[in-house]
């Protein structure tokens, strides 16, 4: 039974914890991922970081708006959708797309736990009568769900034919698990979060801090919530960044002594989005004889696998070499850039190299 | 299903239990009290004495009795199955009409 103010201890295993150690075991991660280049994207990641470590600075305010119960049934709806996202994710979009969504999910199930104030996790000595019998139908909801999401699966896998079982295979790729710890870990918040009426007015209830905390707990909030659709919006909007250049390769000679074809070596390297995008290049070495021109490595289908996603799909429309008769190369890479935040947005990139017969370059990228 | 239980249905509070009147808003008032020390004095988080106001928790019959305590009064005067008529009317009863 509860005096004064409700405070919910924290034990171990608490909804928050549980969820930072989510970030942080997701930042690094998303670390290793992004070693090699610091970008846009990891940047906000570790932004994310520093937001749910402001956020969680700020008392709970009962009454605010993660009170209405309204926004609380949107904030389960996200994080289901989220969930069921990841479950059926594909495994090659895990890297880039999953551990964005899995940031969200992290730090959705934090907001959770300060709309429902921890109440799933909350020790008895601290909550009353009335939040313990919430907490209670709460679990015994949440459990029900998790049998039967979990009773479901173990009957399609091993009571149905095999071609149910490939196609549940095919559907549960790497975020299951994930699905099941949200599950087990979060659904009776959920299921509070849904149930809970809309908290009273904070006519006399504890009064929310108006301080320099708060305001830029809130300011990094909306900021944490725009800037994945602005990045998405550059996708779109900002130019194509685009670098090359190209150097004559040192003439070879042959086992007889002559000099062989003219060579070039080009180099080029696309990067279209803020954050949210990809990186495209272009490496190869063309020669040319006066007849013809032709690759010595590079423009092959291995060049179309060597663009770098960041927290966006990336999808190959066209990957082609060709001679053309008059002895012409050409090679084009057209790549369709897709937000999994906006669907909407997309952006096309073509790389292309075209190359005469005399060494003369028409166009590239 | 009977009368009473569709009436009982249609009025349940967020937990399915039928709803129990009371008096606690009026009370508080004219005692003066907010719901935080009201919730101090029964032992209860504020919002709990808000939903209790509000018909959406039936308090249990140890919280029934500590609010009987912090008022004074008796539980009958507190809470009731049926609508509460307003404490004036109770004190000063108006004449039958004839």
């Amino acid at each position: 039974m509860t005096t004064g103010s409700l405070r919910p201890s924290h034990p171990l295993f608490a909804i928050d914890r549980v969820a930072v150690a989510l970030v942080i075991v997701l930042i690094g991660f998303g670390a290793l991922v992004w070693l090699e280049v610091v970008d846009g994207a990891f940047l906000y990641l570790l932004f994310l970081l520093a937001t749910a470590f402001v956020v969680r600075t700020v008392e709970v305010e009962p009454g605010a708006w993660l009170g209405v119960r309204l926004v609380r049934r949107g904030l389960v709806v996200v994080l289901t959708l989220i969930t069921l996202d990841l479950l059926t994710m594909h495994t090659t979009d895990f890297v880039n797309v999953g551990i964005a969504l899995l940031v969200l999910l992290a730090l959705g199930d934090v907001a959770l736990g300060r709309a429902t104030r921890r109440l799933a996790t909350a020790d008895e000595d601290r909550i009353d009568e009335r939040q313990e019998a919430m907490r209670n139908r709460a679990h015994r909801i949440a459990y029900a769900i998790l049998a039967t999401s979990v009773g479901l699966t173990v009957v399609v896998a091993e009571v149905a034919t095999p071609e149910s079982r490939r196609w549940l295979s095919d559907v549960l790729n790497g975020g299951a698990i994930v699905t099941f710890i949200q599950l087990l870990f979060f659904s009776p918040a959920m299921v509070i979060a849904w149930i809970e009426p809309d908290r009273i007015a904070d006519e006399d209830g504890p009064r929310m801090h108006r301080d320099l905390q708060t305001r830029v707990a809130y300011g990094m909030v909306t900021l944490a919530v725009a800037l994945p659709l602005l990045m998405s919006l550059s996708l779109a909007v900002a130019p194509v960044r685009v670098s090359a250049f190209t150097r004559p390769e040192p003439a070879l000679l042959s086992p007889s002594g002559e000099r062989t074809d003219p060579c070039t070596y080009f180099y080029a390297r696309a990067q279209a989005g803020i954050g949210l995008g990809a990186r495209i290049p272009l490496t190869a070495v063309a020669c040319w004889n006066g007849t013809t021109a032709y690759e010595q490595w590079g423009l092959n289908a291995s060049d179309c696998v060597q663009s770098v996603a960041e927290l966006a799909t990336l999808t190959t429309i066209e990957c082609r070499r060709a001679t053309a008769s008059d002895g012409s190369l050409h090679f084009t890479y057209r790549t369709l850039l897709r937000s999994p935040i906006l669907p909407f947005v997309s952006r096309e990139v073509v790389m292309t190299l075209d190359l005469t017969k005399d060494g003369k370059v028409v166009q590239f990228p | 299903m009977s009368v009473r239980a569709k009436e009982d249905q249609k009025t349940a509070t967020a937990d399915g239990q039928r709803p129990l009147f009371n008096r606690i808003a009026v009370l508080r008032t004219e005692r003066q009290l907010s719901r935080q020390q009201l919730a101090e004095a029964v032992g209860v988080n504020y919002q709990t004495i808000g939903y209790i106001e509000r018909g959406e928790y039936n308090p249990s019959l140890e919280l029934a009795f500590r609010f009987a305590e912090v008022f004074g009064l008796p539980i009958e005067a507190i809470f009731s199955r049926q609508p509460l008529r307003p404490l004036s009317e109770e004190l000063y009863p108006r004449p039958p009409k004839e």
